[in-house]
Order: structure tokens, then sequence, then C-alpha cells
């Protein structure tokens, strides 16, 4: 393993190491070469961290019992997730269509990339439009924020799910408009590329947030129970 | 001096360098990382000088009660919280990672700057704004959070609690923008480590101080986020009434809304991010202190390859000891017998490395210089520490001691005092590089004896406290039928020596100020360090560190006392055939 050698190389005897930084002579200003998708990476790895700790304080309240599961019930409102599960279309289908705007990207179509993105920017505000609705018909079916802590957490979850998300529709956005502007002669590649990754990311974040907001008390007990928590 | 002359060589044609131009770039909104290494130093150390101030009037309050009327009870709550929280992630991870991670990781490696010098400017006024977050919390109705630095539910967001309006949210706030400032300025340090290396800076030829700031780094974007998840959840709890951590209670005589939360799951929480966070700060600083006693005592750092994977085990077994800090909250014994055993298993690590530097001082060849006082003094105070850690991480010992002042001695040995050791050595250590000047000598051997000796006049006998059963975050002690008057002698023996102390710094601080305006240039690296930082042509180095060529690495950071060789160290970029030159006898010596 490269890491492994690399840990235990004897530095007093060390023949050499040949640095990316090459290249990087003072006159062209002290820009440093990086390879952004490792930086990408851990800052995913960071994000993967943050919402697990919350899944685990999840799971952990789930066992306490004034926590009423949002699909335990048969009049609870995701006994039948399929608003939720239609609203994670509109994600899915972003994440399509950035990868196939990255796919024109690469093979040089960039007008036809642009519109892609475009439309796969205005699918991802479309999903927060559609999250923000069923906000909305939560409420008025009186599933307050505060009322369960099943109910805080899902507005919780959803709503840092959903400011991820933003942050990613202004860099994509913001990269858009940078390439259109220079009339497709930058056209950030790896920037784009990049953002497709993170797109593709928080999907499947996504798409386990649902699956967890939406498990029975069964599964909440049984998943506690292999983490070692019981306390009913 | 030709071994020396081989380093500046290079940096000696002058080169057209794309310099900010104008005061305002070059200063304020820099994106140079020496720059914002400084700010984020005189920041750090300005709130700094906030915290100890309010220790001053906590020693104040201890050692002489009923004296100071404008100290009521919640006053001083506030200020144990406040010197607490600003101590710990304010001043020693803001100066360990954000002061010396920038100033070091670029010049240590070779690079001319951070990889993402915008995003390391970002982070600096991050910082800053989450500094001035939680000053404005002074200024607000209620004052500060007074719920001590641990924040612990349902009491911090209670009535009663002081600061349990504004204060506790302008705290938690100013926690959120902190781990966005240190997420921004961490990513750049890691992403810096591994990809702007120069040539021939293998990851094992790195300088230990770079190995502890990137391990450390690593830890705290890993561990930074269990803070931030607890203080959006308590947030949450104290602003929409949600009941993630708040139980059913009644408050002053009234039934809140809240309904089955879970306060422990706080502490988990809050100790998942607060054991890193312990190692955030000590291991910059163990990384630092080594390449002081190396450069100090002329010696290689004994055990290179062992003091790598020290820092490596104890960052991942940092993870895995957190409830140590939660024996008495009702856990299963099994949970206990866990935990106890990991944090003894950490010590293993830990005492590797102590061994090591007592081995590199070795017969060395010690100069007791003012660095040099303050890393010897971090290996007494350290293992003091450490040794006491060791008795608290048993279940049975802590039962009795937790919440004492036994604990509040072992934790300012062990991650108080002893950081602060480093740090002032450090800033001793790398002052000639980062002003050109050498801090006067006089002031700093009187700053060293009064803060290593006061240090130990106030907290031993606090040891001694805590096993008479005097509680921590206790306003008064008012009479107690188990303590005796000798108490009140020693806790008012303490205050003194904590004042003495604590006026004691601004010698340290007139010193920075003197040496800054009427010292003289110093010599070109002026304690013959082996190091790379120390190779730039001229100090402080210049935008872009490196002139014309980056360096070129041939050796590791530690080639002190070469035999054959000369002159008593070869710096990292010096070529072996440059070396066998020399190595032929010559008239006289360095
Ligand atoms: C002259 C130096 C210092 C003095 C005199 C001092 C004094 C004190 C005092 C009197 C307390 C309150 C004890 C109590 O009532 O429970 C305290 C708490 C504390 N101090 Fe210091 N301290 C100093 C330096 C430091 C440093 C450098 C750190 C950095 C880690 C630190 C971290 C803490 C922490 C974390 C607490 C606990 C706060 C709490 O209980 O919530 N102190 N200190
Ligand atoms: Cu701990």
């Amino acid at each position: 393993m490269k890491v492994f050698s690399e840990i235990t190389e004897k530095s007093w005897l060390t023949p050499s190491y040949t640095s990316p930084l090459e290249y990087s002579r003072i006159e062209e200003g002290i820009e440093i070469p990086v390879n952004k998708k490792p930086v990408l990476v851990i800052l995913l790895v960071i994000i993967s961290v943050f919402f697990t700790l919350f899944v685990v304080t999840f799971i952990a309240r789930s066992q306490y019992p004034d926590f009423q599961a949002l699909a335990g019930d048969y009049w609870q409102p995701f006994y039948n997730p399929q608003r939720l599960w239609l609203n994670s279309s509109f994600l899915l289908a972003s994440s399509i269509v950035l990868e196939g705007a990255v796919y024109l990207l690469r093979h040089n179509k960039v007008q036809w990339s642009l519109l892609a993105l475009g439309i796969s920017l205005l699918l991802a505000l479309q999903f927060i439009a559609s999250q923000l609705l069923l906000f909305q018909y939560l409420i008025n079916l009186g599933f307050d924020y505060a009322s369960n802590p099943a109910n805080s957490y899902f507005y919780l979850l959803t709503s840092l799910h959903a400011i991820h998300l933003l942050a990613g529709i202004v860099v994509l956005g913001w990269l858009l408009v940078y390439v259109w502007r220079s009339n497709g002669r930058k056209i950030r590649y790896e920037g784009i590329s990049l953002c497709a990754l993170y797109w593709h990311y928080l999907l499947v974040l996504w798409i386990f947030l649902v699956l967890l907001t939406t498990s029975s008390p069964g599964t909440y007990a049984f998943i506690a129970a292999l983490c070692g928590v019981t306390l009913n | 001096m030709a071994i020396v002359d081989a380093g500046t060589a290079i940096a000696d044609q002058p080169a057209h360098m794309h310099e900010p131009t104008g005061w305002f770039t070059q200063y304020v909104w820099s994106q140079d990382h020496k720059v914002i290494a400084i700010q984020y130093g005189i920041t750090a150390i300005f709130v700094g000088l906030v915290a100890l101030v309010l220790s001053g009037l906590m020693r104040l309050q201890l050692g002489f009660p009923e004296t100071f009327h404008f100290i009521d009870p919640n006053a001083y709550l506030q200020f144990v919280t406040m010197h607490g929280m600003i101590m710990v992630i304010y001043l020693l991870t803001a100066l360990l990672l954000g002061g010396f991670g920038n100033y070091l990781i670029p010049l240590m490696l070779g690079a001319r700057d951070m990889v993402f010098p915008y995003m390391n400017m970002l982070s600096f006024w991050t910082y800053l704004l989450s500094v001035l977050i939680l000053l404005a919390s002074f200024f607000v109705t209620g004052g500060p959070t007074g719920a001590g630095w641990t924040l612990y539910p349902p009491q911090a967001i209670l009535d009663g609690t002081p600061g349990a309006d504004m204060g506790i949210i302008l705290m938690l706030m100013s926690l959120a923008v902190f781990i966005v400032a240190f997420t921004m300025g961490g990513l750049n340090y890691i992403t810096t480590i591994l990809q702007a290396r120069t040539h021939g800076m293998s990851l094992m030829r790195m300088p230990l101080a770079i190995w502890g700031i990137f391990v450390a780094t690593a830890l705290g974007l890993l561990a930074f986020p269990a803070l931030l998840v607890s203080a959006i959840m308590m947030t949450l709890d104290k602003l929409l009434g949600s009941s993630f951590f708040m139980p059913a209670i009644v408050s002053l005589g009234e039934k809140l809304d809240y309904a089955g939360g879970s306060p422990v799951l706080f502490q988990h929480l809050f100790w998942f991010f607060g054991h890193p966070e312990v190692y955030i700060v000590a291991l910059p600083a163990f990384g630092m202190v080594s390449e002081v006693l190396s450069v100090h005592a002329r010696k290689n750092i004994f055990g290179y390859r062992m003091m790598v994977w020290a820092i490596v085990a104890i960052g991942l077994l940092s993870f895995v000891v957190w409830a140590h800090h939660m024996y008495v909250s009702g856990m299963s014994p099994v949970f206990g017998y866990f935990f106890a055993t990991t944090t003894l298993i950490i010590a293993v690590p830990t005492a590797i490395k102590v061994y090591n530097w007592v081995l590199t001082l070795w017969r060395g060849n010690i100069h007791l210089t003012v660095p040099m006082l303050f890393a010897i003094g971090f290996i007494f105070t350290f293992t003091h520490g450490g040794l006491t850690g060791l008795f608290l991480g048993n279940v049975v010992i802590d039962l009795p001691l937790s919440d004492t002042y036994f604990v509040v001695g072992h934790f300012h040995m062990v991650m108080g005092v002893s950081p602060i050791m480093v740090l002032f050595a450090a800033i001793y250590h790398w002052f000639p590089l980062i002003s050109g000047k050498k801090l006067h000598d006089g002031m700093g051997k009187w700053h060293f004896w009064i803060t290593f000796l006061g240090t130990y006049a106030i907290y031993l006998p606090m040891h001694y406290l805590g096993f008479l059963g005097v509680p921590r975050r206790y306003y008064a002690m008012g009479d107690t039928g188990f303590t005796d008057t000798s108490v009140q002698s020693l806790n008012a023996g303490i205050t003194v020596s904590a004042l003495i102390v604590g006026v004691a710094q601004l010698i340290f601080i007139f010193n920075l100020i003197y040496t800054v305006r009427n010292g003289k240039k110093c010599e070109r690296n002026p304690w013959h360090a082996a190091s790379l930082e120390w190779q730039p042509a001229v100090y402080p180095p210049p935008h872009g560190n490196w002139g014309d060529k980056l360096p070129i690495v041939y050796r590791w950071a530690y080639d002190y006392s070469v035999p054959d060789v000369q002159q008593d160290y070869i710096p990292q970029n010096v070529p072996q055939d440059a070396i066998n030159e020399l190595s032929k006898p010559r008239g006289k010596s360095l």
C-alpha cells in the first residue's frame, strides 16, 4: 500500500520525491496547481460525518416513548411516502441531466452543455420548491416542527440537505454564468464535473434520508438494538 | 558559511513578483499566509488576554470572597464559562492552527503559499467574526452564558442560568461561525500538506511540527462537526421549542413544553468533539516542541519515525475515549470499563513521545535559550498533567474526584499550561523568522521563570483542594462541614500566585512591542536550524517565500551534529556534494 510505504520509509535515507510543483515559477504568479478532486472528497467525508452524527442521535432519540415515527400508523403522513418520492425524482433528474452536461462538455458541445446545466439547475430548484410545498402540507395537517421529535428531525434533516444543495446551486450557477460570459472559450470542465460529483453525493444522501425518515418504528428499534441502544 | 550560502544563492536573484500593492492589500485583505498567520495570532492573543483577565477576576473572588461586590454568583459563572471557552477554542486552537499552522506549513514544506490563498483569507475574517460575536455577548442583556464551557442542557437554555436568553444563542452562533472558519482553514492545511510539498519533501521528511499540525487538522475536521451538530440542535431546542435534548421539566415552578429529550445525548456529542479537541491543541504543540528541543539541543530528534506514528496513533485513539468525561452520567459499567481501557491505552503513544523528548536531550549540546527553557518546562508540566490524567481515567478514582479542583488542576496542567508553554517556546523560537528580530533575552528569562514556577504555585495546591472535596465552578465555599479553614488560606495563596503570573504576561507583551519597535536586526538563522523555514534569504520571507525558484530538499529536518561534518547542522536544502566539499578539514568551524 502506498500510504503504508510512505509512512514507513526511513526519513534519513530516502532518495527523492518529485513534487507536482515543478512548473510553479514565480513569474507565473504564486498560484499553485492543485488537484481539486481529493479536496472535494475530503469535504464530502466531513459532510458525511456531519449527517451521520445527526442520524446517530436520531436513532437514539427514536427509542424514547414520545417518538412517533412519521411512517408509523396509517394516519401518519409518510405511511404512504409517495409524495416524497415524487419530489425525489426532481433531484434524480437534476443529477442525470447534470451528468449529461458534463458528457456534452467533454465532447466540446458547449452550447448544449450550457442548456443542460440550466435545466439541471432548474430541476434542483424545483426540488427545493416542492419540498417547501411538502412542508406546507405537513404543517396544514398539524405536523408542526415542535409537536414531535420525529417531525423536528424531518424538518431539520431535509432543510440541512437543502442548504447543502443551495450552496451547490450557487457554485454551479456561478460557473454557468462564467462559461456563458466567456462565450464558451473557458469551459471550466474540472469545476463542473466536480459539481456533478457533489450532486450525485447529495442524491445518495437524500435517498438515505428519505429511507430513514420513512422507516417504521420496528426498523428503528432494530437498528438501535444493533447499535446497542435499548431504552424501551 | 558556505553551506548556508547554498541555500541563499537560489533566492538571491531578484525576481519579478506579483506582490500585492498598497497597504490595504498587503496587511488587511492579505492572501499571504504569513500575514494571515499574524492576523490570526494577534486576534487570538487579544482574546486570550480577555480570558486571562477573567481568570484573574475569578481568582480574586475565590481568594478573597465577599470583598469584590461586582462579582456576584452569576458573574462568576459567566467568567468561568467565557474563560474556559475562549482559552480552549479561540486562543489555543486558533493560535496553534490558524497562527502557527498558517505560518509554518508553506515555509516548512517549501511551498509558495497555501493552495487556496483566497479561502485562507476568508478563514481569518470568518474567525474574526466569530470572535466578535462571542465578545458581543458581554454587552447584551443578561450578559454572556454562564452554562460552563461544556454548555450542558437543560440548564444552558433555561431561566436561572445566567445568559440563558441572548448569551447562549450568541455563544452557539459564534461556535458555528468558528467551525466554518476552521473548516476553510483546515481544508487548506490538509491540501497544502498533501499536494504542495517541494521536491524531495517526502511525507517522512516533514518536520514533526507539520505532522502534528496535519493530524490535528484532520481531527478538527472530523470532530468539529459533532460540536456543530450539538450547537444546531440546542439552538433549535431553544428557539423553536423542539425537544432533542430537553426532557420534560419544571423550571422555576412552571411546567415547560419540552418532553422526552435526552441531555445525555448532548454530552455524548459534546465530548465526541471535546476529547479530540484536547489533541487538536496538543498535537501541534507536540510537534512544535519537538522542533525546538532538537534545534536547541543540537541533536536530531530521537526516534523520528516513532514520533510520527505516535502522533497518528494518538489521533486515531482520541476518537474512542470520549466518554471518560461522562463516568458520572450513570453509564453502564461495561462502557465505563471500555472507555477506561482505551484511555489508558492512549497513554502508551503519549509516553513514547515524552521518552523521546527526554532522550533527545540526553547527551545533547543543550543551549538554555528562552525557547528551550519553555520547551523543557513543557516536558515537566505535560508529564505532570498526563500522570494525573492516568488517575482520572479510572472509573473508581474519577467518581469521587469528578467536578472537584483535582480535575481543574489536572486539565490546566495538561491542556492549559502545557500548550501555552509550547506557544511561548514557539513564539520566542520563530520570532526572528517572523520579524527579523530576536526577542529580548533577559525579559524572556524573567517571563519564563515566573510563569513556570507560578504554574506550580497555582495548580499543585488545586490537586490537594480536590482531594479535600472542594467542588469546581463554585462561587464561594461558604460554611461547609468537610473543608478546613486552611482551604481558604490556600485559595488566597493561589490567587496571589495567579495574579503574579497574570501580570508577568505583561512582560511578554511588552517584550513583543519593544522588540518590534526597538530591536536590532538579528543575524540570519540565529539558532542555526536545519529545517526549511529558516532557509529563505531574508526575514521575514517575501511574498512567495522562495524568490525565483523553489528550494530542493535533500534530507530530513534534523541533521545536527552530523559526524565528520564541520558545521554542526546541515540545512535541508543542501545537496550531498556540498557537504562532501565541506567535510574536508577546515580552519574555522561555525
Ligand atoms: C493564569 C492562568 C489561568 C488561571 C489563573 C486559570 C484559572 C481558572 C479558574 C479559577 C477556573 C474556574 C474554576 C472553577 O471555578 O471551576 C478555570 C476554569 C477553566 N480554565 Fe483556566 N486558568 C488559567 C489558564 C487557562 C488556560 C491556558 C486554559 C486553556 C485550556 C484554561 C482552561 C480552562 C477551562 C476549560 C476551565 C473550565 C471552565 C468550566 O468549568 O466551564 N485555563 N480556570
Ligand atoms: Cu478526554
